[in-house]
């Protein structure tokens, strides 16, 4: 089993709470793979579709931290978001990452659950997990989970609990512990 | 009125948000002061991020198309500065409209993107107005020369004018926000967009089964001597 984590090093929650991922992981002998979103911003995606019509399946930008992204999800069977939740969704530097996911993807349409997506590339696509911290108010909280939702939902994957948000109140020393029995609890279903 | 448009597009050149744009600002007519930004553009050339363009605006109109099911990364960056900036002007002296695209034929499918304007306008201490979710984005350029009263355009249209008469009005809001997009069938939509892609395909020299291209199916050295490609799924 391979487990990516994309997380910003620099934010202290997503720092502790990586840390308390990454040991779980290798508990479940989990081979690990981290990318540090603060180091190294990719290249935005700037929607020319080049990596679906010109050279297919690769980006036109070489060579930076998102083409490297974009390898290790696709050779992983999980992709950990770690993100401060800013306006319900991943935080700027998590964003331009997942920005990059589309060589991932087929131009072509398919339907899942009902809604248009896109064929995935490979046929596969990791599971995608989220865990969050920082949400401004209760309401971001909520649209962190339906986004996440949505962000897993690219072939169909649906999980209730796939989704880990820190409670504010609670040190976070003890939100990484909750957060680590939750990413546990997730791998095992 | 002072409005400002934000056209949250990271595309080089013409794109659907621009479209968009200018046809909500047709719908408004003359006598209002209009300033358009182009984030992403900025950001390509290095350039400074204004922020007086929206701290002294009335009305902040943002544009912008669907990025894995949120906002785009250069927009999202932005908004961080905006929100403070935003938040030091007097609390509801601007109203906060959007406008998302997405090229999936379903409107709703913005509606994760438009409940994040709503919560940055929150955070930024203005007004959310509500705005509209566009299915079926890529249409909205392509027919810019039929007629807006034709059959296809007229749900789009609608719920532009329906964007362009809230911001008109000193009071108008457009909450619940507004989901549609162009009539066509799905299953037409979708072949449609299939042969757009070949079309756009064979144009760059490729033939229909590259658009199937898996090209990490190679083995690649990572950085830490690793290769990255042991996929047992073998290429079609």
């Amino acid at each position: 089993m391979k487990v990516a984590f994309l997380y910003e090093k620099q934010e202290p929650e997503a720092y502790s709470i990586h840390d308390a991922l990454v040991m779980s992981a290798q508990k479940l002998g989990a081979q690990v793979v981290s990318i540090d979103a603060g180091e190294g911003f990719p290249k935005p995606c700037i929607g020319c579709f080049r990596c679906w019509i010109k050279t297919p399946g690769c980006c036109i930008n070489r060579n930076d931290s998102g083409e490297r992204f974009v390898q290790s999800v696709w050779d992983a069977d999980y992709l950990i978001f770690i993100t401060r939740i800013l306006w319900g969704g991943y935080d700027s530097a998590v964003k331009s990452f997942a920005d990059r996911i589309i060589p991932l993807l087929h131009p072509y349409f398919i339907r899942v659950n009902g809604e248009m997506h896109h064929k995935l590339r490979y046929g596969k696509m990791p599971v995608f997990l989220a865990a969050g911290f920082g949400a401004r108010t209760p309401e971001e909280e909520k649209t962190f989970i339906t986004y996440t939702n949505a962000h897993r939902d690219q072939e169909g994957v649906v999980r209730e609990n796939g989704t880990f948000i820190s409670d504010y109140r609670k040190k976070g020393s003890d939100n990484a512990a909750d957060c680590a029995q939750w990413f546990e609890k997730e791998i095992a279903a | 009125m002072n409005i400002t448009a934000i056209n949250g597009s990271p595309k080089r050149g013409e794109s659907n948000s621009a479209e968009v744009i200018s046809i909500i600002r047709s719908m408004i007519g003359s006598g209002h002061e209009w300033n358009v930004i182009t984030p992403g553009e900025l950001l390509r050339k290095g350039a400074a991020i204004p922020v007086e363009s929206l701290t002294d605006a009335d009305i902040l109109l943002f544009v912008f198309p669907l990025y894995v099911d949120g906002i785009p990364s250069t927009l999202l960056r932005c908004t961080e500065a905006w929100a403070g900036a935003l938040a030091k002007t007097p609390k509801g002296s601007k109203r906060i409209f959007a406008v998302v695209n997405c090229g999936f034929i379903e409107g709703v499918q913005n509606h994760v993107a438009l409940d994040m304007m709503s919560h940055f306008s929150r955070a930024a201490g203005q007004i959310w107005c509500g705005g509209a979710g566009i299915g079926s984005g890529e249409m909205i350029a392509a027919l810019r020369n039929v007629p807006q009263k034709a059959g296809i355009r007229k749900p789009v249209i609608a719920a532009l004018q329906r964007v362009a008469d809230a911001i008109r009005n000193p009071d108008g809001k457009v909450v619940p926000v507004v989901f549609t997009q162009h009539a066509i069938p799905w299953f037409l939509y979708r072949i449609m967009g299939h042969f757009g892609w070949r079309k756009m395909a064979r144009k760059n020299g490729l033939k229909r089964r590259d658009l199937d291209a898996r090209p990490l199916m190679q083995p690649i050295p990572r950085q830490d001597g690793n290769m990255v490609g042991q996929c047992t799924v073998q290429p079609s």
